[in-house]
């Protein structure tokens, strides 16, 4: 079973999950930004009762690991909503990137200097105008680098999914092991087809970041 | 009122796999700092081919996700003659990976430190390797630790992965009760709690040690 023909089949059979993967990545980190954006602005948000809430939702979030979340979702809500693996690592995985990505945003609003605000005021804008032309566009800058050093994070966090069966890389590779493959080969094509996608989003993330270091000044 | 009842029947079950989570974190870190510690001074060293031989091992354990890692040592281990349980296949795992993560912390501590110092300790006429061990490490080591207790969290948090191969700290408690109750959800909510706790509690405590350093 070390021939040139078997480790092809490897490559092709834990290849198939590669698109797994990058859908759940894909698909948890956008939808997670949406929701993290009304996150961010409640949790900077002068009222107490309305920044409670965001900060109990980032903590508890952020606060259990991702394995728990996902068995929390597909064992536990089993009982009650049966749902098919991926869903339900869609819903975990999306569920902790919004809170990750929330708090980026977060230091992304507190971080604009806050002379931008006052001239922003000084100039007569109302503070709906402050926010969404002054402050949120700096904020997105200062935002940005963590949120794409997140992506990997994310990708990363995603062969956690295999645990409850969801066929991406890592599930093929060890479905083939179980078979008889050599497990050093299989986890090692694996790893592979992890770097392939992580090692190219990492240089961007750092591109991103020198990028940005150009274009503006964090106080 | 039952789900309570039921929690103080499981949770000395749970407290049990929390020491075990909390063991292999202690195990996980007393390798993996000073493995980090390592590979950031090998990062730099002056020699070409040792600087990309770490920066390339630094590179990869960032690029593949953890589970990868345990599964090819796990499985791996044993095709090429080497035997070792599953609590040490975690370590080992999980140190190399929190090796690679905190060299960068290690890293970006010792190239913060001035080149003036540097020239100030060999203008004293110390040799290089005693202006590195008494000038530059020992400021390079002050802005450390706080990043590197926020990584003791994510360490933590991560050795729920040994549920994975079977090791039974916490998570692996808590599923094994819900197989057998079939009730998974309030158990692994428990868990959840449990962890929750611990996390924001000491995340507070960093932020807290960490604007301390800053003042």
């Amino acid at each position: 079973m070390n021939t040139e023909a078997d480790i092809s089949t490897l490559f092709q059979v834990i290849g198939t999950g590669l698109v797994v993967t990058i859908v759940m990545t894909v698909v948890s980190f956008c939808v997670g930004a949406v929701i993290a954006v009304p996150v961010a602005l409640m949790r900077t948000s002068r009222t107490w009762l309305v920044r409670a809430p965001a900060t109990a939702f980032i903590d508890v979030v952020r606060g259990i690991p991702t394995l728990v979340w996902l068995l929390i979702i597909f064992y536990g809500l089993g009982n009650i909503v049966s749902l098919d693996p991926l869903p339900a690592a869609l819903i975990g995985l999306t569920l902790i990137s919004s809170a990750y990505l929330a708090e980026n945003f977060r230091a992304g609003i507190e971080n604009v200097h806050t002379g931008q605000k006052e001239a922003a005021a000084a100039l007569g804008l109302s503070s709906a105008h402050q926010f969404w032309r002054v402050i949120a566009p700096q904020a997105v800058n200062i935002a940005m680098p963590p949120s794409a050093s997140y992506a990997v994070a994310l990708l990363k966090d995603t062969a956690i999914a295999a645990i409850i069966g969801v066929t991406d890389i890592i599930f093929f590779a060890q479905q083939e092991v179980a078979r008889g493959a050599p497990a050093v080969t299989a986890f090692l094509i694996a790893g592979g087809f992890y770097l392939i996608v992580s090692v190219p989003l990492s240089y961007f993330s750092r591109f991103v970041d020198h990028k940005i270091r150009e274009k503006v000044v964090v106080v | 009122m039952t789900f309570l009842e039921n929690w103080a029947e499981w949770l000395p079950h749970l407290l049990q796999g929390l020491g075990t989570s909390l063991l292999l974190t202690l195990c996980v870190a007393g390798i993996g700092f000073p493995l980090g510690l390592a590979l950031a001074l090998l990062s730099i060293a002056p020699v070409r081919i040792v600087r990309v031989l770490s920066i390339a091992f630094i590179e990869v354990f960032r690029g593949i996700p953890l589970l990868v890692v345990i599964f090819f040592a796990y499985f791996g281990f044993p095709d090429i003659g080497l035997v070792i349980s599953a609590f040490a296949t975690i370590v080992v795992a999980h140190s190399l990976n929190l090796g690679a993560y905190s060299s960068e912390v290690f890293r970006a501590g010792i190239l913060h430190v001035g080149a003036g110092q540097r020239e100030a300790a060999s203008s004293l006429g110390l040799t290089p390797w005693h202006a590195f061990s008494r000038v530059v490490l020992p400021q390079a080591l002050r802005a450390v630790p706080g990043p590197l207790m926020s990584f003791l969290i994510m360490v933590f948090q991560s050795t729920s992965l040994a549920f994975a191969i079977g090791v039974g700290e916490m998570t692996s408690q808590a599923f094994s009760i819900g197989s057998m109750t079939f009730d998974y959800l309030s158990v692994l909510v428990l868990a959840g709690i449990i962890y929750a706790v611990l996390c924001i509690a000491s995340a507070r405590i960093v932020a807290r040690f960490e604007a301390k350093m800053r003042a």
